[in-house]
């Protein structure tokens, strides 16, 4: 067969498979909701997080490279993306304790409470990337459901941090107490106009 | 284990139904990990003497401790709702009704499944109150429909889960939905006494014929007296205006439902699937009789229904919209039978003097010979092509395939219109064509029978 005539076909063949409509995705089944968010946004927001909460762990602790810092959160990102479980989220936010550690002797680092938060901010994201398929969708109503006893839990972690640090003699920077002020203030208006039909946090 | 006569097996029964009355939730991996996780860190933080490891866990551990506290409570059962009665193309719709409780579930995960459509997953917010989320399926077939699958698991406080349950929907008819046509092709002779259309004998309709003396058995009614006045004016002779009769015409949908085939000429040999956002041979063929029935029942005339799948008794030709419905109704429940390739030995037997409409793909040499039969009885007969316009395949084989297929066809084709059979495809863009080849077809037909007025 003439070369020219060979490429033709070939070419033909390939647009051809290009456009088969056979192969074109299913229809999708119509549903109404309110505004979602896809699956592939929750493992974005994975990709983000992790690194952060890592990132945010090492960076009081002057001993660990930086390659050693950045090969750990590589690996727990992926590892993360490949498996969004619990126990994988609950393994990483050991990992970020291990690097807050330091093996320092400091008794008490108020960093703490952002790698804390972080980590929570972390667990729920995975719990929702386990449940939510890539191309699922999450109503964003459901996502906020809880948001009045993450709000609870995040002040009753700063109120111990705050307890520990004035235990432990530290010195307490005004805008760390000024922040743990504000988280228990807001906690408190949570549970006082948590009177909503969506409140999930009274049980 | 027997409780209350019934035999129980580590808390559950033999249907696999738990006997307590929390059944159906139970605490996830969620929990156990945050648990582990805060614990763990709870003791590196005393180990170390660091308080601030110890809190990095303290969130989690708070919230699943608040969350074990508050064991949810199992709700109503959610239920599938679907209209009632009969469904038409693109209008498969349902609501699924989420029932809801303060102390049950706060997140429910829906999958819905159907029959050639994406999955879809879904996590929603349960409302205390119930919620009902409308569902809609793509699909332009016709026929008997397979309809949603929803399968649910309720979720409390990021720890709970609830145990899977499915709810479905029953099977739907969809019925054809019908294009609307202007005149259509009539029988050479019309039959009956009355009807919408004037015959060619005389009688009591509106249409005049000519003016003729007045004869015995003329009525007196029917006396021009104008006419008599200008021509007779000694009234020596009596005229009379004389009139056609009515009549109604007879038409007999022949659907050919022996085979349903798609645009993909891979899913011809019987594997695949059909996809749903595209019409098969068969929809197009019942969307086609259903619009010219349409169009002849409203017009006032009888149309009648065969089914060559089918041996059962057909449809016989009667006028009005009741009857229209029946049609419709048949022709959603026609298809394919099996054995119903086989050579049919004897025709449909059809009523004098009613014109044949054939839908068909023209894929085999079945539908000549019935032309041919019908003809040579003296039944005028349109053939509506329903083939949809085939998706060029990849595959040397089936394209080869595809090429000899589609040369006989158009050899079959050929042949009608030799025969003067007038051939009308409905697929595709040919489709808007449709109606003007019917005008063009009753034209030429009154054409041939001088005196017929529309």
């Amino acid at each position: 067969m003439n070369p020219l005539t060979e490429l033709t076909a070939r070419l033909h063949r390939l647009r051809l498979r290009l456009t088969d409509p056979a192969h074109r995705p299913l229809p999708d089944i119509t549903t109404q909701t309110g505004p979602t968010l896809r699956g592939w946004a929750l493992r974005l927001a994975l990709l983000v997080l992790t690194p952060l909460l890592l990132l945010t762990a090492a960076a009081r602790t002057p001993d660990i490279p930086d390659g050693v810092t950045w090969t750990i959160a590589a690996l727990s990102t992926g590892l993360l993306l490949a498996r969004p479980t619990p126990t994988t989220a609950g393994g990483i936010t050991v990992v970020a304790a291990v690097l807050l550690w330091g093996f320092t002797t400091e008794p008490l680092d108020p960093w703490a409470l952002a790698v804390a938060l972080l980590a929570y901010t972390l667990t729920r994201t995975t719990w929702w990337a386990a449940h939510v398929p890539f191309h699922g969708r999450a109503e964003i109503s459901a996502l906020l459901v809880g948001w009045r006893r993450d709000l609870v839990v995040l002040a009753a972690t700063g109120l111990l941090g705050a307890l520990a640090m004035l235990a432990s003699g530290a010195t307490v920077p005004g805008a760390v107490l000024l922040a743990a002020l504000a988280i228990v203030g807001i906690a408190f208006l949570a549970l006082a106009t948590g009177g909503s039909p969506r409140d999930d946090g009274r049980g | 284990m027997t409780i209350g006569g019934t035999i129980v097996t580590r808390g559950r029964t033999s249907l696999d139904t738990p006997t307590d009355g929390h059944h159906g939730w139970r605490p996830t991996s969620a929990h156990t990990a945050a648990v582990v996780t805060g614990i763990l860190l709870l003791t590196t933080s005393v180990i170390a003497g660091r308080a601030d490891i110890a809190l990095i866990g303290i969130p989690g551990l708070l919230a699943a401790t608040w969350a074990r506290t508050n064991r949810p409570t199992t709700p109503p059962p959610a239920t599938l709702h679907e209209p009632p009665g009969t469904a038409t193309p693109g209008e498969l719709t349902a609501t699924l009704h989420l029932p809801g409780t303060t102390t049950a579930a706060d997140i429910v995960h829906v999958r819905v499944t159907a029959t050639g459509h994406r999955d879809a997953h879904l996590a929603l917010a349960a409302h205390p109150h119930g919620r009902h989320v409308p569902l809609r399926l793509s699909s332009v077939r016709t026929g008997p429909q397979e309809t949603f699958t929803v399968d649910l698991r309720g979720s409390r406080h990021h720890t709970w889960e609830e145990e899977p349950t499915q709810v479905g929907g029953t099977p739907r008819l969809v019925l054809p939905a019908s294009a609307p046509l202007g005149r259509l092709p009539l029988p050479h002779r019309l039959r009956g006494l009355t009807g919408p259309h004037s015959a060619r004998r005389l009688g009591d309709g509106a249409e005049l014929r000519d003016i003729h003396p007045f004869t015995p058995g003329d009525r007196l009614r029917r006396i021009d007296w104008r006419t008599t006045a200008r021509r007779s004016p000694d009234l020596d002779t009596l005229y009379v205006r004389r009139t056609y009769a009515t009549a109604e015409a007879t038409a007999v949908l022949v659907v050919d439902s022996r085979d349903e085939v798609g645009p993909d000429i891979r899913t011809w040999r019987g594997y695949g699937t059909l996809r749903v956002d595209e019409p098969t041979s068969l929809d197009l063929a019942r969307h086609a009789a259903a619009s010219v029935a349409h169009a002849l029942v409203e017009a006032g005339d009888r149309v009648g229904l065969e089914d060559l799948a089918r041996r059962r008794r057909p449809l016989p030709p009667a006028s009005g919209r009741r009857h229209l419905r029946r049609l419709v109704h048949g022709l959603a429940l026609a298809h394919p039978k099996d054995r119903a390739s086989v050579h049919r030995v004897r025709p449909p037997q059809l009523p004098a003097d009613a014109i044949v409409y054939l839908f068909t793909t023209l894929l085999d040499d079945e539908p000549i010979h019935l032309v041919r039969t019908w003809r040579a009885a003296g039944h005028p007969v349109v053939v509506v092509d329903t083939l949809p316009d085939i998706h060029p395949v990849i595959e040397n084989h089936l394209a080869i395939a595809w090429h000899i297929a589609r040369l006989e066809r158009e050899n079959r084709i050929a042949t009608l219109d030799r025969e003067g059979i007038p051939v009308i495809s409905w697929a595709g863009s040919e489709r808007d064509h449709a109606t003007v080849r019917f005008e063009a077809l009753a034209r030429a037909a009154q054409r041939h029978v001088p005196g017929r007025v529309p």
